[in-house]
């Protein structure tokens, strides 16, 4: 890995993007920055607009309005190919020149990244080594399954170890363990590059990514940390995780006689979870402690419940729902 | 664009574009000059009674029916194979996945231009050599210089229609539509010189290197008239090579 070669804070940029297809807005007034070093999660259905702003930003197609700018420059169709060497691309179905090989396409990636001398020739074997590749090398890429398509796009957007990765839906035709392999990959990356990573599935995202933006009708409808999101819509389903020393059963029926109490209740590894309604979580906060304690039990263990990224993006796109209506 | 280039021959050969194309001109190569030697002789099986007098096969005869057989089903056979040439990878997605890599948009559609003319010139001078390697064994010698010349003038002429095919098949939206411009400019290309062949105007049109073939051979017209037909044929590929990338530096590849 060559790190982060370019002290920019935000490697993408994107104000006011609007791309327009006739009557269809793909994508809407979109905001984003995408701090360097992060792994960031541009998350949303399919039809989103993820790809359409991805395309975008890689200057295959221009904005209708509003501006992208990658290390600080403007992006259009012009995108200059000293830009281009700074961002490694995998669209979300990889395709290459069907008449060459795997060890080809890596060779022409080299080529045309500018890759000296013959270490990026290690590299490459590496790369396809590590992605299950290298007996297949030699076989022209027309041939091909969609998953090792997907296994070659990422090495290729590895090879040149840019500083700025763009993955468009990455692990989307990959087997459980290509996936794992992908997403531990990417995870990796962190630190040393930066990560814009799409996907429509949301444990992937909150798996790998520190930042997320989450994107519906071509609206982005929150960007934030995830750890910072997580702990926003702590509310969402008001409550603790809580473990006791002992007696937890006892204490789960106790518990629920209280009014600010909806339920208590133990679960198989003997925690006990306690919910509440919204209206009364602050009761709960103040509250719960102290009933354990002034009965005798003692608290090992106590952490808010968060809802996950799912749970999240079900909240928000159905809170944008009731807007518009 | 020289990644490009590169990528562009392999696939072309690979595919079997370039060696088919190759095939068609070598046929012909080695069809027109035993042709020419015993059409009399041929004619001459199909006549019955009737008596058929030919005047002696030439040498010029044979290179000249090579030449205008190259100009007539190489050329289809350079639209066919071409017309994809850019807007099959605009379809499939290897435009944008080239694009995506640091390669401009000039250096991409050059590279496919310069493969494809690397790729046509190459087939019609190892045609041309064998044709008149076999023309001399079968009918003589013929002089060099113009017989060069005129393959030359052929491979340029032939670059006109495949610059306009390129771009149809970079602007357009399928190679369908790039075959049917390509098409279209060989008889844009043909019709005005079969109009204004005996004028002084038909001098500058790019039909004149080709059309001209057996009159060159035999000497009858110089070599130097077909020079205002080579820059005229140039000055179009220029033109053409402008304005497609100008209009592709802004299109968007879906």
């Amino acid at each position: 890995m060559t790190g982060l070669k370019h002290p920019i804070q935000y490697p993408i940029e994107i104000e006011g993007l609007t791309k327009k297809y006739r009557d269809n807005m793909a994508v809407d007034n979109v905001n984003l920055k995408v701090p360097a070093g992060s792994v960031f999660g541009f998350l949303g259905p399919n039809g989103a607009g993820k790809t359409t702003t991805i395309k975008i930003l890689t200057g295959l197609i221009s904005a209708t309005s509003g501006r992208a700018k990658v290390f600080e420059q403007a992006v259009t169709t012009e995108i200059s190919p000293d830009l281009k060497q700074s961002i490694g691309y995998l669209a979300q179905e990889p395709v290459f020149p069907p008449q060459l090989t795997g060890t080809e396409v890596m060779a022409m990636v080299a080529e045309t990244y500018r890759l000296q001398g013959k270490e990026w020739h290690d590299r490459a074997n590496g790369l396809l080594q590590e992605f299950d590749l290298l007996p297949a090398a030699n076989r022209r890429v027309g041939a091909y399954s969609r998953g090792m398509r997907q296994r070659l796009g990422i090495a290729t957007v590895l090879l040149p170890a840019p500083p700025l990765m763009i993955l468009d839906e990455p692990a989307s035709a990959l087997d459980p363990q290509g996936r794992y392999e992908v997403l531990e990959m990417v995870s990796r990356l962190r630190g040393e590059a930066t990560v814009f990573f799409s996907s429509h599935i949301l444990a992937d995202v909150e798996r790998v990514c520190d930042w997320v933006a989450i994107i519906d009708r071509g609206q982005i409808l929150k960007q934030s940390r995830l750890g910072d999101l997580l702990d926003e819509y702590t509310g969402l389903h008001p409550g603790y995780f809580l473990r006791l020393l002992d007696r937890g059963t006892e204490a789960a029926q106790e518990l629920t006689r209280e009014d600010w109490v909806m339920v208590a209740e133990v679960g198989d590894d003997n925690g006990v979870t306690v919910r509440t309604t919204a209206g009364q979580y602050g009761l709960l906060q103040e509250g719960l402690v102290a009933a354990l304690v002034t009965r005798g039990y003692t608290v090992t263990e106590l952490r808010p419940l968060k809802p996950d990224l799912e749970e999240i993006f079900l909240a928000l796109t159905a809170k944008r729902e009731g807007v518009e209506r | 664009m020289i990644q490009v280039l590169k990528r562009e021959l392999v696939d072309g050969w690979r595919s079997f574009r370039f060696p088919g194309l190759a095939l068609v001109v070598m046929f012909f190569a080695l069809l027109d000059p035993p042709s020419t030697k015993y059409m009399a002789e041929i004619l001459k099986m199909f006549a019955g009674d009737l008596v058929i007098q030919a005047p002696p096969p030439h040498p010029a005869d044979a290179f000249a029916s090579f030449l205008g057989d190259i100009n007539g089903m190489a050329l289809l056979v350079l639209i066919v194979i071409s017309m994809g040439l850019v807007a099959r990878e605009k379809e499939n997605g290897v435009a944008a996945w080239v694009l995506t890599r640091p390669v401009s948009r000039d250096n991409y559609l050059l590279g496919k231009l310069a493969a494809s003319v690397v790729a046509f010139f190459g087939a019609v001078l190892a045609g041309g050599v064998l044709c008149y390697l076999y023309t001399w064994s079968l009918l003589g010698r013929l002089e060099l210089i113009p017989a060069l010349v005129l393959t030359l003038g052929l491979g340029l002429y032939g670059s006109v229609v495949l610059a306009v095919t390129w771009s149809a098949s970079a602007l357009g939206k399928s190679p369908l539509v790039a075959g049917g411009w390509g098409l279209g400019s060989l008889f844009l290309l043909w019709i005005p010189s079969s109009i204004l062949s005996l004028t002084a105007a038909g001098r500058f049109l790019p039909y004149s290197l080709v059309g001209q073939a057996g009159a060159v051979l035999r000497g009858v017209t110089p070599l130097a008239d077909l020079i205002p037909a080579a820059m005229v044929s140039l000055a179009l590929i220029a033109v053409v090579i402008v304005f497609t990338l100008t209009r592709f530096r802004a299109l968007e590849i879906e």
